[in-house]
């Protein structure tokens, strides 16, 4: 259960760094959308459709492993460190996203450094879960 | 432009904005404006003189680009400069340095020919892809309805351009904050278009175009107003409006005398000459996808506690069964 459960965040967090730089005008410039296939990369209409889809499950998926954290009453200091990192690092993904997401309804407004400063966590976050992501599967051979 | 793009700059909105972060309640409370402003552009009434054309170039002259020379060398090649420092004087299309429009389109009205200036510009929508869409925050909509560029934070990837059902915004190369990062390699200037004069409506003016029009062409005031007088000039005039429902709502209502598809038919076409087709709000499905969201804690939360009580009663079974044997 807990290796698929993995890989379902691996699929879902591959999911999500697509769609994610795909909100950036980079797949067209970088021949990323000429490739068989991957022309949808430069739909930007698409890939936040598929980021909001993938952010439904990531969230559902969060919420269930906290929860049953929780109610099997494990302890934290179970969980590695790489794991505490990882879980922090989501946290600020997933926040910042949803508060994103608030503003984003329809009618909705709120102060520019505000956005902006969602935007640079959220982007910013992103780096620092692949990075420590790529930095614990080589040097320390972890998972989750 | 006039203000400083440097990294202090940059550094200093991230600073205020994480600050801003720390009153998210208080800046989740603004999310939610009560009233948006809206014009209504008069058709019947616009004679074309452009001088609302030049009122804002003039007003608007210290927002538009200075872009520095040369340009620094783009990667890769597919990318191209845009570049309207030397053509600052044109008026017949949108570009950096020129926000609003007139297009002229001659039609019949009762079997008479007809010309019809059409002062055009950003629509300003309620539902703004530009600013929804924007990965870097740079566009954003103020609780008067009006969306705008920062033209401090636009990295002129052109993305704004891309979603826009009109492709308002205008690129040029060599200014901005993209000059400071990695100019070669990502963003390529600013976007620049219409932001309704947003510093005037702050000081209770009106925007320089309706200040400047002698035949009152536009009007701006609460969109509720201006809807409901929208129509109420339609009904008398036997006129046709464009706007209200157009992307899922904008806040420029245009009241023609013959059917926007006439105009349509008979307009300039080219790039910087915005349409008049029928558009479909192509971002209608996030607020649907967005309360599928805010279920999905709840959904993950019920999933846990299922697995538990399933688990739970597995076990309770093996016991008992093994408490039989």
């Amino acid at each position: 259960m807990k290796n698929k459960t993995n890989l379902f965040y691996i699929i879902l967090m591959i999911l999500m760094t697509i769609s994610g730089f795909g909100q950036m005008p980079i797949f067209k410039r970088y021949y990323v959308a000429d490739l068989p296939g991957l022309g949808w990369t430069a739909n930007f209409i698409i890939t936040h459709y598929l980021h909001y889809f993938g952010a439904i499950l990531l969230i559902s998926l969060f919420s269930y492993q906290i929860t049953l954290f929780f109610i099997t009453k494990e302890k934290i200091s179970n969980l590695s460190f790489a794991s505490l990192i990882k879980i922090f690092i989501l946290i600020f993904l997933l926040g910042s996203g949803f508060l994103k997401i608030i503003i984003n309804l329809k009618g909705g407004v709120a102060p520019a450094p505000f956005i902006f400063s969602l935007d640079l966590i959220h982007t910013g976050f992103t780096f620092l879960f692949i990075f420590y992501a790529l930095f614990t599967k080589i040097s320390l051979k972890k998972n989750y | 432009m006039t203000s400083k793009i440097s990294r202090k700059n940059f550094l200093k909105k991230s600073f205020f904005g994480a600050s801003a972060l720390s009153v998210s309640p208080l800046a989740l409370s603004a999310a939610f404006p009560k009233k948006e402003l809206a014009t209504l552009i008069n058709l019947n009434k616009c004679i074309g003189c452009e001088a609302c054309v030049y009122a804002c170039q003039e007003s608007n002259e210290h927002k538009f680009p200075k872009p520095k020379k040369p340009f620094p060398q783009m990667y890769p090649k597919r990318v191209k400069v845009a570049d309207w420092s030397d053509k600052t004087k044109i008026t017949n299309r949108l570009t950096p340095y020129n926000w609003l429009t007139i297009q002229t389109v001659s039609v019949q009205i009762k079997g008479e020919e007809k010309e019809i200036n059409i002062p055009r510009r950003c629509m300003h929508c309620q539902d703004p892809p530009c600013v929804i869409l924007c990965p870097w925050g740079a566009a954003r909509k103020n609780d008067k309805g009006i969306s705008r560029i920062d033209s401090e934070l636009c990295l002129g990837g052109a993305k704004c351009k891309a979603v826009c059902p009109w492709e308002i915004p205008e690129r040029q190369t060599g200014v901005g904050l993209y000059l400071d990062l990695l100019p070669s390699l990502a963003g390529n200037g600013v976007m620049y278009k219409c932001d309704r004069c947003y510093d005037k409506i702050e000081k209770g003016e009106r925007p320089a175009c309706i200040e400047a029009c002698p035949q009152g062409v536009q009007e701006i005031g609460p969109r509720e107003e201006i809807i409901k007088k929208a129509h109420a000039l339609a009904k008398e005039t036997k006129g046709y409006l464009y706007g209200e429902t157009e992307n899922g709502g904008t806040n420029t209502i245009y009241l023609s005398p013959v059917p926007f598809s006439e105009l349509e038919k008979n307009r300039p076409k080219g790039k910087g000459r915005p349409h008049f087709k029928q558009t479909k709000n192509a971002l209608e499905q996030g607020d649907n996808l967005a309360k599928i969201m805010f279920i999905a804690p709840f959904a993950g939360i019920v999933a846990a506690f299922g697995r538990f009580y399933g688990f739970f009663k597995k076990n309770s079974l093996i016991q008992e069964n093994q408490n039989e044997k």
